[in-house]
């Protein structure tokens, strides 16, 4: 038998703030009121936690965090890098901590006034990045010509995406039409009620030319925490079992932060197929085991490109695989069910994994039929992760 | 706001020297040959610490790009380039990437595989019209 982690662990509780604009409040508090939250739906006393996990650009400390819990002893405290490339990896993190004994109870967390403070789509952080640092360097080559936008990292590549294979802006905007017409139907989205059309998508403003606006995530304040036990201790827990059966992390030859544009082939994701090889290995499953998915939708493009990292069709192939609402509810695999970052909000990839949770338990607002596994995916153009959730 | 200078460090510093005398100069390696960049100090494919540089011949053709609409930076008038381009180095065939900025050129003629001339301006290298005898 091999050692692996699939089915070793669960997520037992979700927890989130509302998603707006501007919270009112710090993002300490956001944190943990996410963090209660998601015990509170765990039926896990705050004082039994034992192991937190964040991401690096996370700005409440565990320590912080801990004590706002009443915490005893923190055992297992890590920090995943890499921007929303760290999502899925803090599941992944807290499920090794707790396979290997070093901590019982583990809560990931992401908390931010992305929209009310910060906004990464100022290109504030790469301008302002000085000093000898590996890191400021990277971001010292784009700087000085403007490249300064997540938006138009991605568009830089979905650009040469589009040469390739001939895909369009409608072939992107058609996955942004679905993300908003399943936030229509969410109440807890910021877009709820507020469908888009293809050509809405079409005459929205060009950010970096070729994203349009509706290409974009929001940006978002908000909090959302995931409680992760040993599978054998959430069968004593009074809701029901989401096992992580598979959980992984990638990066891959060449890595660069968010510009890896000197790979002989800059049209796919190689960090997400080192993730997806992994979490199909592990959970002994593939792409046609998958009945929904929570595709990372930072921007539209990159998320033709997952699709195709994962198998779900071929390279280039993934305009056609959503051209006929394949990606909408009733579809062959219904995306972002929750709306996505482009439709719910943008919580660096942490309400996604919550929405994989309310599948597998059935209890989403948009619930797909059938749920047994989802695969859920995090942030793009950095190294990344991904985990797949099943019911016991 | 002004535009953003270089972030120059020990690993990198060839790069800008270069490029602020008017020549953009690849990492290669003494040991294997084999070209880099972005700099780094060690080799990926052979683990050697030792390397020196080649010149870029000036040519270039456009391997991608994206027009930058907003956010405006306080430095641009208006919609402005940034391109990724392949460059021709002498006696290899390989072709080093880097990302520079675009001048001479409309942002709506730009095509992908179009032939490119490097143009250097203000301590910054730009992708400008192709011409002949590479960089001046």
């Amino acid at each position: 038998m091999k050692a692996s982690l699939s089915g070793a662990t669960a997520i037992v509780g979700i927890g989130a703030t509302e998603f707006s604009k501007d919270s009112g409040r710090s993002e300490l508090q956001l944190c943990l009121e996410a963090c209660k939250a998601a015990l509170d739906d765990a039926g896990i006393a705050p004082r039994d936690v034992d192991g937190l996990v964040t991401f690096s650009m996370d700005s409440s400390p565990s320590i912080m965090v801990g004590r706002g819990l009443g915490v005893a002893e923190l055992r297992y405290f890590s920090l995943v890098d890499y921007g929303g490339g760290a999502a899925c990896a803090t599941v992944a993190h807290a499920a090794a901590a707790i396979a290997a004994g070093l901590a019982d109870v583990v809560v990931c967390y992401r908390a931010f006034n992305e929209r009310s403070g910060r906004r990464f789509g100022s290109g504030d952080a790469a301008i302002q990045a000085r000093g000898e640092s590996p890191m400021a360097q990277h971001f010292g080559y784009y700087s000085p010509y403007g490249l300064i936008t997540p938006a138009a990292w991605v568009a830089m590549a979905a650009r040469r995406y589009m040469h390739k294979y001939g895909a369009t802006s409608e072939d992107f905007g058609r996955v942004a039409v679905a993300a908003r017409a399943h936030a229509a139907t969410n109440p807890a989205a910021w877009f709820h009620g507020r469908p888009i059309t293809l050509a809405d998508h079409q005459s929205s403003k060009l950010i970096t030319d070729p994203l349009r606006l509706l290409d974009c995530c929001q940006e978002s304040d908000g909090g959302v925490a995931l409680v992760v036990v040993s599978a054998e201790r959430a069968r004593d827990l009074p809701g029901k079992e989401v096992l992580i059966t598979g959980a992984a992390q990638g990066s891959a030859h060449d890595q660069q932060m968010m510009t890896s544009y000197y790979r002989d082939d800059i049209t796919g994701l190689p960090e997400m197929g080192t993730v997806a090889r992994q979490v199909w290995s592990q959970s002994g499953l593939g792409p046609d085991d998958i009945q929904t998915a929570v595709i990372y939708d930072h921007f539209t493009p990159f998320v033709l490109t997952q699709l195709e990292e994962f198998g779900f069709c071929g390279r280039g192939e993934a305009p056609d695989f959503i051209r006929d609402g394949a990606v909408h509810l009733g579809g062959r695999l219904p995306l972002n069910t929750h709306g996505g970052q482009l439709g719910e909000a943008y919580i660096h990839g942490m309400n996604g994994i919550a929405e994989a949770v309310r599948q597998v338990r059935g209890t989403a607002v948009n619930q797909v039929p059938d749920v047994h596994n989802v695969l859920v995916t995090a942030g793009t153009g950095v190294p990344t992760s991904g985990l797949v959730l099943s019911a016991a | 706001m002004t535009r953003p200078q270089p972030v120059i460090g020990r690993d990198n510093a060839y790069y800008w020297e270069g490029v602020a005398k008017g020549a953009v100069l690849i990492q290669k390696c003494t040991a294997c040959g084999s070209l880099r960049h972005p700099p780094s100090p060690m080799c990926p494919e052979c683990q050697s610490l030792d390397w020196t540089t080649v010149k870029a011949t000036g040519h270039a053709t456009l391997h991608s790009y994206t027009i930058c609409h907003h956010p405006l930076p306080p430095w641009e008038e208006g919609p402005y380039a940034v391109v990724l381009i392949d460059l021709e180095i002498e006696d290899s065939d390989r072709r080093p990437r880097i990302v520079c900025g675009a001048k001479g050129i409309a942002n709506e003629d730009l095509r992908i595989e179009m032939p490119l001339s490097l143009v250097f301006e203000n301590g910054l290298v730009f992708a400008g019209p192709a011409r002949e005898g590479g960089a001046s």
